[in-house]
């Protein structure tokens, strides 16, 4: 038996590589391994947690669907409606998919308080989830950090009958959420009020709907949230026209572009 | 971006060009292969545009910061990438299936070590295919793996001032829950 081999490790040392690599390489992990690689040296902490990184980490680890890869994205595909489902800490938890296959789902603690136990799901995207409570308190939560933020209250108050929606805006990096405010039994035939959160500014602001008046939420459509497609929130409206007050009920879209 | 320069069947031509490494090898290989080292494209266009005369059949392109044994699998693995596109050259499910299952059993016969030689031939020569994914393997192979484990693969010794990594690990416990043994 001979000893021929080198060590690899000694090898490497004239071998270091450089930092946009070592960044290439950073960006395929997942936020698990990234969050423990803070630790490495300051350089990485400081790499990790930079915008910068993380939007690329996005934009990479999305397309290594290799199935090595724990895949950051996360759908959340239950939410239960009242407080049973808790786990042994005796906090709720909520059902999640690791993946569009829904291969992988698995129970994970919800680390805010929801009162009465109860909260609805408005939407997820890009491994970001978006809650409401009861109480239309709304939650932004990274499960794979296990971050999660208030939204600060709207400006428009909560009498009504409130629609959410939750998009990312990928030309400018940012995520909204979409808030529509009808309250058809205070001011009757008025339209809805509707205001847009933006996490880059951690503020709401109202916006106007191009359309004739009238348009109010269709009573129940509350409890869904406002879907996202081809880059539009869509939701259900009526119009309430002419003497005899007839309904016309019509798909509102909001350009999350916009 | 167009492929108009290369030629449509790799078979057809049989222009060979040689490639002489910082060890004194000689690789001769096919131009197809060659020209997916963006380096040697460039030097073999550059020479070419140079010479009038188009007898390029006896360039030789020196590569003074690539070594033979990262050269031989890089042309390895080229040759299996350009061979698994031209056989599915219209089914690009099929090439991507094809391509995984290649370059799972690839990893096999490579140690993460070898990974890093091999990231920097494929960096210097500008193939980005290869360069994806020896960063892709890097990247899976160091997932599960300790702080102290990662700074000994890339070199790096902590600057933290005492106390500071103490507390990001505290804060971050349970991102160290379930790691590999070193």
């Amino acid at each position: 038996m001979s000893q021929t081999t080198e060590p690899p490790i000694l090898r490497r040392r004239k071998n270091d590589l450089p930092d946009d690599i070592v960044l290439n390489i950073l960006t395929r992990l997942p936020a698990k391994s990234l969050i423990r690689f803070r630790c490495v040296c300051k350089p990485w902490n400081s790499s990790i947690t930079s915008s910068y990184f993380i939007s690329t980490h996005l934009n990479n680890f999305a397309h290594d669907t290799d199935t090595d890869n724990d895949n950051g994205d996360v759908y959340i595909i239950h939410m239960p409606r009242h407080t049973r489902a808790m786990n042994s800490s005796n906090r709720p938890v909520c059902t999640v998919a690791l993946d569009r296959t829904f291969d992988r789902v698995f129970e994970i603690e919800i680390p805010f308080d929801l009162p009465s136990g109860l909260s609805k799901i408005v939407g997820s995207s890009n491994g970001l989830l978006c809650l409401a409570t009861s109480t239309n308190v709304i939650y932004l939560w990274n499960p794979s950090v296990r971050k999660f933020k208030r939204l600060p209250d709207s400006c428009l108050g909560n009498l009504g009958v409130v629609t959410l929606g939750f998009a990312y805006h990928s030309e400018n990096n940012d995520y909204k959420v979409l808030r529509v405010l009808c309250r058809p039994w205070i001011r009757p035939n008025v339209p809805d009020d509707i205001e847009v959160y933006t996490l880059s500014s951690d503020s709401w602001r109202r916006v106007g709907m191009s359309l004739r008046a009238n348009v109010t939420v269709l009573d129940n459509s509350f409890v869904l949230p406002a879907p996202l497609v081809s880059g539009a929130l869509h939701w259900i409206s009526r119009v309430v026209e002419g003497e005899e007050e007839c309904k016309v009920e019509l798909i509102v879209s909001f350009d999350v572009d916009s | 971006m167009s492929n108009q320069s290369e030629s449509p069947n790799p078979t057809s031509s049989s222009n060979k060009i040689t490639l002489k490494t910082s060890d004194n090898e000689v690789f001769e290989v096919e131009e197809a292969v060659a020209m997916k080292f963006c380096t040697v494209k460039q030097y073999f266009d550059d020479e070419n545009n140079n010479n009038v005369t188009s007898g390029t059949s006896t360039t030789l392109i020196p590569l003074p910061n690539v070594e033979s044994h990262p050269l031989a699998i890089l042309i390895t693995y080229c040759k299996k990438h350009l061979e698994i596109k031209a056989n599915n050259a219209d089914n690009k499910k099929e090439m991507e299936i094809d391509m995984e299952h290649y370059e799972r059993e690839f990893l096999k016969n490579v140690m993460p070590q070898e990974l890093t030689e091999l990231i920097l031939a494929a960096n210097y020569l500008n193939f980005k295919e290869a360069l994806d994914f020896f960063c892709r393997a890097v990247a899976s192979a160091i997932q599960n793996k300790s702080v102290e484990y990662v700074r000994k693969f890339f070199g790096l010794e902590s600057d933290f001032k005492p106390g500071e990594e103490e507390k990001l690990r505290e804060e971050f416990a349970w991102s160290f829950e379930g790691v590999d043994e070193d």
